[in-house]
């Protein structure tokens, strides 16, 4: 049994490494670079997300909120003081004369939104289902608005440049292996357990003695965390970052992400970051035009939107629960149910069989 | 004891309970009856917490539940298994088990109390690792029961454990019932079975529109004709026949 577990746990890990594998391909191809790192920045987003969304089933519209608190934290302290002193006028000294570390500039990202993340669940996680979801929109909205108005810090509608990184692959490759480990590790836990039996039913849950409010503040906090490092790699692998860059764009690229692979499974967050990338380069090539067999064939603009969206309601109606069917990678390879049984509570006397009742016959065909 | 005293519950203008008062000694088996609308979901979800009361109280051994959250009231040794089951249908058998002893502090004896608990209904053994959305009704009943045993309460409260199930499940429920009860854990039933619950009771309460119109032990009920008289009500409605809630 427990080796079965971790021969599991193992295989749950396979799409990980199979998506590192796809990202240092592309990296040989010097036209593929940029696509490839973006993926993996996306991905970070992506999973980080999932630890929230897929565990609790709340829909957050507000994570891209993290992933701006990250990447400005990050880049405030890593920028270097003399480019600081020329794009914020009026910063705090202590600000501009700080510099420190891209790695550690990361994980400060991380952690000043898991902060921020803190302080919001404690009145966001007391709301349930499509409110919560609002709320979380609001808070979207908040952070934009802070952002983008807090001129002498974040240099408000103006872009900060020069944020150093470096322009390798490794760095956030290795971080979206470590949030990847976090996400599956965290969902095996006692608190990812409770929290996923409130997903499926909260008066259940509650019923049993599960603190929901609290599960749900966990994992909300340790989402922030790994979308804020999302946000601190974005604003290190493109080297500048800006207050709309992390608006609704984004948070319906990263949901279309996670809904489109399924967003009850960290391989289901991996496969749509995967196919939603990979099939938004191609048609953003299309729409610049492509030239085969010597015909150049340019795609109408706005085309990779459309289809994009027709791509999401085409998996939505074939599978509600994204291409992965909300499983795990080692869920592929696990047996169907058997068929119908008949048997009762063993009490004495009870030997009667009898025909299945119709929950029993769904039960069977789902 | 478990008390509720005088409860009052509104959900808006609907009043659903009109100041119920019903006691639960320890170690006795209660039944609430009554027909659809009566309340009777109500009152179970009210004195597990998930329905806030209007006002009135319930107390457990004279210490104050009402206003109390659900999943603070499990760890004052109280189980709820709702209506409908509500198993964690994605999660496996195993992982229902676990979530049962969530309020447990002993961790080590809770693992073996679930061990003990798929003997106990060996069907959850046998399919430990499979979903349990995919076990038929009767072996989601057994699952939901076991799963609340599992908190260790001193009182469990079973809502309509018998609805969606064939006869012959239905016996074999009340059987587990009647062996949990002999084991010492009291139990508050609410069920529409109303003639197989009163019997097996040691007490009953028929619930009428929010009001408790009789209550007795199933000699006072049944010989007496209270139970079909309450359940009659004014409109003169035909009782249930037997074997109602069944698939």
């Amino acid at each position: 049994m427990l080796k079965n577990r971790w021969a599991t746990r193992v295989i749950d890990m396979v799409p990980v490494a199979l998506f590192a594998i796809i990202v240092l391909l592309a990296m040989q191809s010097p036209d593929l670079q940029t696509p490839a790192r973006v993926m993996v920045v996306n991905a970070v987003m992506v999973v980080g997300s999932y630890i929230f969304i897929g565990n609790s089933g709340i829909l957050s519209f507000g994570h891209i909120g993290f992933a701006a608190v990250g990447a400005y934290v990050s880049a405030l302290a890593t920028m270097s003081p003399r480019i600081k002193s020329g794009l914020l006028d009026g910063a705090p000294a202590w600000l501009v004369a700080i510099e420190i570390n891209p790695a550690l500039g990361i994980l400060l990202g991380g952690l000043g939104a898991a902060l921020v993340g803190w302080v919001v669940s404690l009145s966001i996680m007391r709301l349930s289902g499509l409110s919560a979801g609002i709320a979380t929109l609001a808070m979207l909205v908040m952070i934009q608005v802070v952002v983008g108005n807090a001129d002498p810090i974040t240099g408000g509608k103006n872009s900060l440049i020069g944020i150093p990184g470096g322009t390798d692959v490794y760095v956030p490759l290795l971080w979206l292996i470590a949030i990847c480990v976090l996400a599956y590790v965290f969902q095996h836990t006692r608190t990812g357990r409770r929290l996923r039996a409130s997903r499926e039913d909260e008066v259940a849950a509650r019923s049993i003695g599960i603190k929901v409010t609290h599960e749900r503040r966990v994992s909300f906090v340790l989402s922030a965390f790994a979308v804020g490092i999302g946000g601190a790699l974005y604003g290190q692998v493109l080297g500048s970052i800006n207050a709309d860059a992390f608006y609704f764009t984004l948070t319906f690229a990263v949901l279309l992400m996670l809904v489109f692979g399924g967003m009850n499974s960290l391989f289901g967050a991996l496969v749509g970051t995967l196919v939603i990338t990979v099939l938004g380069e191609v048609l953003r090539r299309w729409e610049r035009g492509v030239e085969l067999f010597g015909f150049m064939f340019t795609g109408q603009a706005g085309i990779r939107e459309i289809v994009l969206g027709i791509a999401m309601l085409v998996v939505l109606f074939l599978f509600r629960e994204g291409l992965t069917r909300g499983r795990e990678f080692s869920g592929l390879f696990k047996k169907r149910p058997q068929a119908i049984r008949t048997t009762v509570i063993p009490t004495a006397g009870s030997k009667e069989k009898r025909e299945p009742v119709q929950e029993e016959k769904e039960a069977v065909r789902s | 004891m478990l008390e509720v005293d005088s409860l009052y519950v509104a959900y808006g203008p609907v009043t659903a309970l009109r100041g119920v008062s019903i006691k639960v000694e320890k170690g006795s088996f209660v039944g609430v009856v009554g027909p659809n609308g009566a309340g009777k979901s109500t009152l179970l979800n009210t004195i597990a917490g998930v329905v806030k009361p209007k006002s009135g109280s319930v107390t457990l051994a004279g210490s104050k539940l009402s206003g109390a959250r659900a999943e603070h009231i499990v760890g004052k040794h109280l189980s709820l298994v709702p209506e409908g089951r509500r198993i964690f249908g994605q999660m496996t058998v195993l992982e229902n088990l676990q979530l049962g002893t969530t309020v447990r502090k002993d961790r080590e004896q809770a693992r073996t109390h679930i061990t003990e608990m798929m003997e106990v209904f060996p069907i959850l053994g046998r399919f430990r690792d499979r979903r349990a959305g995919h076990l038929s009704g009767g072996e989601q009943q057994q699952l939901a029961i076991a799963r609340a045993l599992l908190a260790r309460p001193e009182y469990l409260l079973l809502d309509e454990p018998s609805a969606g199930l064939a006869p012959v499940i239905v016996d074999s429920v009340f059987e587990v019932l009647k062996r949990l009860h002999n084991e010492g854990v009291s139990i508050l039933l609410v069920e529409q079975v109303a003639h197989r619950t009163v019997e097996t009771a040691d007490h009953s309460y028929v619930l009428q529109h929010g009001n408790i119109v009789a209550r007795g032990t199933a000699s006072e009920l049944l010989q007496g004709g209270l139970l079909e008289a309450a359940y009659l009500g004014a409109d003169g409605a035909a009782p249930e026949p037997e074997g109602a809630g069944q698939a």
